[in-house]
């Protein structure tokens, strides 16, 4: 969604954080890194970690 | 005017009240000719008085009299406490009438030749028009609120009054944020899961994996499934990058399956099959990636049977080939169980599954049905110490039940898991319940968790071996019927359960029903109260009354029931009703046209 800055709500133009959407490049890099299969609890940790640095980049900007 | 109106009364009355009419007329000057002048008799005291120079209890005598002289002109009205003189402007008030007698509405109450009573449906239906249903448009809350989640007040976005925003100068050196309206900030730190659950991003990994680890775990797995780029292979609990997991092809899948078929002609280990059949050493680099492939790849194409740890493998060929069995169908079998998974497993009622998973084992007393189909209910004792499905669409495992008391003695059973409703079963029992003259009805077993997943332990109470005359199932005939026979077994059991002739002799009365025939568990109940019942009712109204404890040696002999589930059919059935609590005597009254009555007449005549 892209409201104008001059509404004074331009923070809206931040991608959303979507599980399930964001980030998965970056799981899939890691799997790439790992080269062995990957137990799905570990993975899903990796994953909240993806999404937390995801949401402090959107913060940020 | 006032020329036409005719006074009353004496001269100075009738003067006095031409003069209030007056009065009364120009203060209604501008009203509607028909419209009620209204004046506090109080107010025209004092204002004649004045006029006159009298004292107001003599003007209030004088105005009083000549009111009271004209009754058509004046109207009096008692207020609190004065009075209200009313009059019109030509005169007398007279209230206006309308005449509504032609009105639509009164033609319809009072119509002019109303219909006999005889045909007053032609004009009135007494049916309700149906009124068409509207569905309800659900809108979610995210687009309500603009593209913002409102789960939870304040979770996500928060709006910010300006005085507490930080203060930024511009360029011009002036507040920005002075006299600006309040607004929203994104609040990015928060996720929602498919479930609908909100997570925190602020908080630490770990609190945020100890508080929704399994639900995060679960909409992962499901995301990666059905990425729909296919970059993710997931298989049990591990998942990899497709494009790093070999490929197998449709030769190599052939050669697995001819393997497992014939070669074997039991399911296989993933290990077993790699090393085996795909030539891989097990002392391999890569045997553990090797392996998951292959387990990936099975997955597409065969049936997986193992537990966690124990990857096994099986064809459906291979499958409906073990659980073949003339006597029943896996269908009718999970209809029989379904009473597990309506909240009538009662099997948890004394140890709790935390007890259970403590000790490790669970003891469970066969009924007649369990041992003659060698079956086991999967309740949830069971289900403690049994394996889980690690994979989606698993119906079935394949365990090892070792028997310690017996040296060397094993077999293979197979877990039905509950799906779709149905109940959950073990099978494969009837090699061991049956075939050792072992075990008997009533007999209670111990099944023990191991250290291996997909391997228990079953243990008896070992007794002197003893002959008794027991129920079966009689199949050399065209029609199967119950029967008795001399039987050997050297366990302990519970006498009340155990199926001798002298305890369940009557059951030869009841019609045969075959497996798909028992699950009218209400229709069983009557089938028993009159086969087995002491008779309590008449000729023309047949009534029953049975201990609740017989009803149920009876019917855990034509199927699988759990205590909870006969009292939960008592106690909804119409006919039946607890006649003493103490004893547990329940009642049934049956219906003498019943089907079930003529059935089990017909059986008895073609018996004899």
């Amino acid at each position: 969604m892209h409201i104008s800055d001059t509404e004074g709500i331009a923070h809206m133009d931040g991608k959303p954080i979507l599980f399930g959407e964001t980030g998965l490049e970056a799981l899939l890099d890691l799997l790439r890194e790992a080269g062995t299969p990957q137990d799905i609890a570990w993975l899903a940790e990796q994953y909240i970690e993806i999404l937390r640095k995801e949401a402090q980049t959107e913060e940020q900007e | 005017m006032t020329d036409q109106i005719t006074f009353k009364g004496t001269p100075a009355e009738r003067a006095l009240a031409e003069q209030i009419h007056e009065v009364l007329r120009l203060q209604g000057m501008f009203y509607p000719v028909d419209a009620p002048v209204r004046q506090l008799l109080g107010n025209l005291v004092g204002y004649f008085a004045q006029r006159r120079g009298e004292s107001p209890e003599k003007t209030r005598s004088d105005v009083a009299a000549a009111i009271n002289a004209n009754p058509e002109i004046f109207t009096q009205e008692v207020q609190d406490e004065d009075v209200m003189i009313i009059t019109g402007r030509r005169g007398a008030y007279v209230q206006p009438k309308v005449d509504r007698s032609h009105s639509l509405v009164t033609r319809f109450y009072e119509p002019v030749n109303p219909l006999p009573v005889d045909d007053i449906s032609v004009v009135i239906t007494t049916t309700r028009p149906v009124l068409p249903k509207i569905d309800p448009v659900f809108v979610s809350d995210y687009w309500l609120n603009g593209g913002v989640s409102s789960e939870g007040e304040g979770d996500f976005d928060t709006i910010i009054p300006a005085d507490d925003l930080p203060y930024v100068p511009n360029a011009d050196g002036d507040s920005p944020l002075i006299g600006q309206t309040p607004r929203r900030r994104s609040n990015q730190m928060r996720i929602n899961l498919p479930q609908g659950i909100s997570i925190d991003l602020a908080q630490s990994t770990d609190h945020i994996m100890a508080l929704s680890g399994d639900a995060i775990v679960s909409a992962l797995r499901t995301t990666l499934e059905k990425d729909p780029y296919e970059r993710f292979a997931v298989f049990a609990n591990m998942v990899a990058a497709k494009q790093d997991v070999r490929s197998f092809g449709k030769n190599e899948i052939r050669s697995i399956t001819d393997y497992i078929e014939n070669e074997v002609g039991a399911p296989v280990e993933d290990k077993d099959i790699l090393v085996h059949v795909m030539r891989v050493s097990a002392r391999s680099v890569d045997f553990e990636q090797q392996l998951f492939a292959l387990n990936y790849r099975l997955h597409k194409d065969l049936e997986f049977v193992g537990v966690s740890g124990v990857s096994l493998w099986a064809t459906r060929k291979l499958l409906d080939k073990m659980s073949a069995n003339r006597r029943f169908k896996a269908s009718d079998m999970g209809a029989l169980f379904s009473y597990l998974e309506e909240g009538l497993d009662d099997s948890v009622a004394v140890d709790s599954v935390e007890q259970i998973q403590s000790r490790g084992s669970v003891s469970h007393t066969l009924s007649f049905f369990e041992w003659d189909y060698g079956v086991l209910p999967f309740n949830r004792a069971l289900a403690a110490i049994l394996p889980a499905p690690i994979v989606s669409r698993q119906n079935t495992a394949v365990i090892r039940v070792e028997v310690p008391q017996i040296p060397g003695f094993h077999f293979d059973i197979s877990v039905r898991f509950p799906m779709s409703g149905r109940g959950g079963w073990l099978q494969g029992f009837d090699s061991f319940f049956q075939d050792q003259e072992i075990l008997a009805p009533g007999a209670t077993i111990t099944l023990k968790r191991t250290n291996m997943a997909n391997v228990i332990h079953l243990s008896y109470n070992e007794a002197e071996q003893r002959i008794e005359s027991l129920l079966y199932v009689d199949d050399s005939k065209k029609k199967s019927k119950f029967a008795f026979r001399e039987y050997s077994f050297a366990c302990d059991v519970e006498e009340e359960l155990l199926t001798t002739q002298a305890a369940i002799g009557r059951i030869r009365r009841i019609k045969f029903l075959e497996l798909a025939e028992r699950r009218n568990m209400g229709s069983l109940v009557e089938r028993i109260f009159e086969a087995f019942g002491e008779e309590v009712g008449t000729r023309q109204a047949p009534a029953y009354q049975l201990g609740f404890e017989q009803l149920y040696l009876v019917a855990s002999a034509y199927r699988s029931v759990s205590r909870d589930f006969l009292r939960d059919t008592l106690t909804t059935h119409p006919n039946c009703q607890l006649v003493n609590h103490t004893a547990g005597l329940w009642s049934c009254r049956i219906d003498p046209n019943t089907e079930a009555r003529r059935d089990d007449a017909q059986f008895d005549d073609e018996d004899e």
